[in-house]
C-alpha cells in the first residue's frame, strides 16, 4: 500500500478549532485596558459600587456560613463560593429583572443579588421553619426560590442546562420575550445535560444564556481531567452556538460579555459564556481543609486576581471610593450578616407532620398511614 | 362509535386534548411527519404544526429534561420515549428531578407533564423493546404510574394524564396497540387515575393484574370451572388498595399477574399489602405470576417469556386446591 503524505489535499477538509483568549477589562491591580473597557455596555460608578457592596455581603456571608458550620450550627455541608462573586455579579445584573435563572449551588451572591432576604438564606442553611423549601435541601441547593425567578435544582447537576431550555421553550411559546440564564461549573460541562441543553437550544434557536463557572477542579478533579480543550467555552463550537472565554473574576468583563450575550440570546441566538474563575476555598464543609490536592503555588497565583481587592484597588485609583468607605462597606455588610443568622435562628423547626406535604398535588393514602406511623414513634 | 385499537384511541386522546388546551404539546422522536413508529402522533403535526408536534434530537435526557422545562413554564408537554427500554438515558432527569421538583421546591415549582412509552414484550422485541420497568417507577416517589388495558381506558386515562397537575409515566402495552379493538366515543371523557376496576366478577380467586396481562386474566378465568374475579389496576401510584383488599376479602386466594421480571416486580407491593391488611381473609398463599428473572425478553423465548394463559390457569388451580 502506498501513502501519501500532502497535508495540502486533506487540509480542507479538517474541521479547525481556534481556542479564544481570555477577555479581560481589570488588571489584577486596578488598572483598566481602555480598549476592552471601550466595547460593549459599561457600568456606571453608582452600579459599580452597588454590586462591590453586594460582593463583599457576600464573601462575609461565606465566611459567617463557615464559622457557624463549625459551631455545628448549620444543617448540612456547606459550599464556599469565595472567588465566583464577580461573575455572579455580573451575569445576573446583565438581565433584567423579568428574566429567569437556572442556577448551579455555588451562586451565592447571585442570590443575593436577585432579592432573596438574608434572613431566608439563613433559615434554608439552618434548615428550619423559615426556609421556603421547607428545609428539605441541602444548604445551597435552591430549591424554590421561585419569587425571584430563580429556577430549582437538585444535587446532580448538569438538568439545569437542559429544563432552562425547555423553560425558554415555554417563554417564546407563550410569547414573553424573557431569556433564561443557566450556571454549571467545569465539571458540570461533563454532563449529560451540558451537551443536551447547548444541542436543544441550538437546534431550536432558544433564548438561554449558558454560563460555565471554570473554577479549575470538581471537587479534587482538575479540569484537564474534564476536557482536552485549553477552554470550556470552545466546546460550544461543537453545537453551533458562539463560545465566549473571560475573566470570571473581573466584574466589568463578566458584565460586557454578559450584556452582549444576554441581548444575543434575547434574538433566539443561544451564547455559552466560560468564566475563569478560582475556588479559594475547598468544594464543601466536607472536603479535605487542606486540599492538597493541589499545588499551593497555584492558589497564590489565582489570588492576586481575587476579584474583590482587584475592585477595591481599582476604586481606589480612579477615587470612586476611599479606603474608609471600603471600610465602611466591610463593617456593615459583617453587621448586616450577624443580624440576619440571629433573625433566622428564631424560627422553630420544621413540624414532623410536613414530611409527607408536596409529594404529590394530593395527600395519598400510602402517605396518611405512614405519617401516622411516624407521629406515633415520636 | 369507531371500533379503533389502543393506539389509535390514544391519538383521539392527544389530539381532543391538543385541540381543547394550547398549552399542550408532544415531543419526541419521530413523532412529526412520520407520526411516531406506532403511528400515535399521527395526523398531530399536520393538525397543529411543528410549534406543538415536536421531532426532538436522539437523547431520552433531552426529551425529558427539555419536557420538564417546558412544564415548569407553563406548558402541558407530552413526551413520547419511543420504547420504555430506552428512557434511562432520562433517568436522571425524570427520577431525580421531574419527581422530585414539587418536593424539593415546597410546592413552588411543579413538572405536570407526561411521559408516554410503549412497554412489554410477547412482539419479538429482544431485549431492548420488550422491558416491563414500571416497578422502578412506582419506586420514585413523585410520579404516578399508568397503564390502560383498553383502547376506552387508554383514551380516557391519557386525558386525565394531560390534565394531572402530577407528572406521570403513561406506559402503553403495544402488544395491544392493534387489538384488541372496541368502540371508543368520539366526545370528551376522562377515567379517573388512582382507580382500579373489577373487570370480572368473581367469588373463588382474585387476579390482579395491568396492561396487557390483564387480557390474559380474563382468558384464564374463562377456561377454568372456578369463580375467577379479574381486577385492571389502570393505576399503579396512586394505588387503588380498596378495591384491591374487597376483593380479597371475598375470594381469600390472591394471584398478582405482571409480565415484568419477579423479584422486587410490582407484585412483591401487592403482595406485601394483601398481607399486611387481609391475611385473616387468606385461603392460601398469595401467588405470583410473573415474567422470570432474566433480561427481558430473550428473541427464542418471547412466546413463553411473559406469562401464559396456562400459567394463569396452574396458579388458579393451585389456589384453589390449597
Amino acid at each position: 500500500m502506498e501513502v501519501s503524505e500532502r497535508a495540502d489535499i486533506i487540509d480542507k477538509y479538517r474541521v479547525r478549532v481556534v481556542e479564544p483568549d481570555v477577555f479581560r477589562v481589570l488588571g489584577p491591580d486596578g488598572e483598566v485596558d481602555e480598549e476592552a473597557m471601550s466595547w460593549g455596555a459599561k457600568l456606571s460608578e453608582g452600579e459599580t459600587i452597588k454590586l462591590y457592596r453586594y460582593m463583599v455581603l457576600a464573601r462575609a456571608l461565606d465566611r459567617y456560613t463557615l464559622m457557624l458550620h463549625r459551631m455545628g450550627k448549620v444543617r448540612s455541608t456547606y459550599g464556599p463560593h469565595e472567588g465566583h462573586e464577580a461573575a455572579d455579579a455580573g451575569t445576573v445584573y446583565a438581565l433584567e429583572d423579568a428574566d429567569w435563572i437556572a442556577p448551579y449551588y455555588r451562586n451565592l451572591t447571585l442570590v443575593l443579588i436577585r432579592g432573596v432576604p438574608l434572613e431566608r438564606i439563613f433559615a434554608k442553611f439552618f434548615a428550619n421553619s423559615g426556609d421556603v423549601d421547607m428545609g428539605r435541601n441541602l444548604t445551597i441547593e435552591w430549591g424554590g426560590f421561585r419569587e425571584w425567578r430563580i429556577l430549582s435544582i437538585g444535587a446532580p447537576i448538569g438538568h439545569q442546562y437542559i429544563y432552562a431550555v425547555g423553560f425558554a421553550y415555554a417563554l417564546r411559546y407563550r410569547g414573553s420575550n424573557e431569556v433564561v440564564a443557566a450556571y454549571l461549573g467545569d465539571g458540570g460541562s461533563s454532563t449529560d445535560g451540558f451537551f443536551n441543553g447547548l444541542n436543544y437550544a441550538a437546534v431550536f434557536g432558544l433564548p438561554v444564556v449558558f454560563h460555565v463557572y471554570n473554577n479549575q477542579y470538581a471537587i479534587s478533579v482538575p479540569v484537564t481531567r474534564q476536557a482536552s480543550l485549553k477552554r470550556l467555552a470552545t466546546r460550544a463550537a461543537g453545537f453551533g452556538v458562539e463560545g465566549l472565554a473571560v475573566d470570571g473574576m473581573d466584574l466589568f468583563a463578566v458584565y460586557k460579555a454578559s450584556k452582549y450575550a444576554v441581548e444575543r440570546a434575547r434574538k433566539g441566538s443561544p451564547v455559552l459564556i466560560e468564566h475563569l474563575v478560582y475556588r479559594f476555598q475547598p468544594h464543601t464543609t466536607a472536603d479535605d481543609p487542606q486540599m492538597r490536592y493541589r499545588d499551593p503555588h497555584e492558589a497564590e497565583y489565582w489570588r492576586s486576581l481575587d476579584p474583590i481587592p482587584r475592585l477595591e484597588k481599582y476604586m481606589a485609583k480612579y477615587g470612586i471610593l476611599s479606603e474608609s468607605d471600603i471600610k465602611n462597606i466591610w463593617g456593615e455588610a459583617e453587621e448586616e450578616v450577624r443580624a440576619a443568622a440571629k433573625a433566622a435562628e428564631a424560627y422553630p423547626d420544621v413540624g414532623p407532620e410536613k414530611l409527607v406535604e408536596h409529594v404529590y398535588s394530593e395527600l395519598t393514602w400510602n402517605l396518611k398511614e405512614q405519617l401516622e406511623e411516624v407521629l406515633g414513634s415520636l | 362509535m369507531p371500533q379503533v385499537g389502543m393506539a389509535k384511541a390514544i391519538n383521539m386522546a392527544l389530539f381532543e386534548e391538543m385541540e381543547r388546551d394550547e398549552s399542550v404539546v408532544v415531543l419526541g422522536e419521530d413523532v412529526g411527519k412520520k407520526g411516531g413508529v406506532f403511528l400515535v402522533t399521527e395526523g398531530l403535526y399536520e393538525r397543529f404544526g411543528p410549534g406543538r408536534v415536536i421531532d426532538t434530537p436522539l437523547n431520552e435526557g433531552g426529551i425529558i429534561g427539555f419536557a420538564m422545562g417546558m412544564a415548569m413554564g407553563g406548558l402541558r408537554p407530552v413526551a413520547e420515549i419511543q420504547f420504555v427500554d430506552f428512557i434511562w438515558l432520562g433517568a436522571d432527569e425524570l427520577l431525580n428531578h421531574v419527581a422530585k421538583l414539587r418536593y424539593r421546591s415546597a410546592g413552588r415549582y411543579t413538572a405536570p407533564l407526561v411521559v408516554r412509552a410503549p412497554y412489554g414484550s410477547n412482539v419479538r422485541g429482544g431485549l431492548y423493546h420488550s422491558q416491563s420497568p414500571e416497578a422502578i417507577f412506582a419506586h420514585s416517589q413523585g410520579l404516578f404510574v399508568v397503564i390502560p388495558a383498553t383502547p376506552y381506558d387508554a383514551k380516557g386515562l391519557l386525558k386525565s394524564a394531560i390534565r394531572s397537575d402530577d407528572p406521570v409515566v403513561f406506559l402503553e402495552p403495544k402488544l395491544l396497540y392493534r387489538a384488541p379493538r372496541e368502540e371508543v366515543p368520539e366526545d370528551d371523557y376522562t377515567v379517573p387515575l388512582g382507580k382500579a376496576k373489577v373487570v370480572k366478577d368473581g367469588d373463588d380467586v382474585t387476579v390482579i393484574a395491568y396492561g396487557s396481562m390483564v387480557h390474559r386474566a380474563l382468558e384464564a378465568a374463562q377456561s377454568v370451572r372456578h369463580s375467577v374475579e379479574v381486577i385492571d389496576l389502570r393505576t399503579l401510584v396512586p394505588l387503588d388498595v380498596e378495591t384491591v383488599m374487597a376483593s380479597v376479602r371475598k375470594t381469600g386466594r390472591p394471584i398478582v399477574l405482571h409480565e415484568a421480571p419477579r423479584t422486587a416486580g410490582f407484585g412483591a407491593e401487592i403482595s406485601a399489602l394483601i398481607a399486611e391488611k387481609a391475611i385473616d381473609y387468606l385461603q392460601s398463599p398469595i401467588f405470583r405470576v410473573t415474567g422470570p428473572d432474566v433480561p427481558q425478553s430473550p428473541l427464542a423465548h418471547d412466546e413463553y417469556y411473559a406469562p401464559t394463559v396456562k400459567r394463569v390457569v396452574n396458579a388458579i388451580e393451585r389456589a384453589m386446591k390449597y
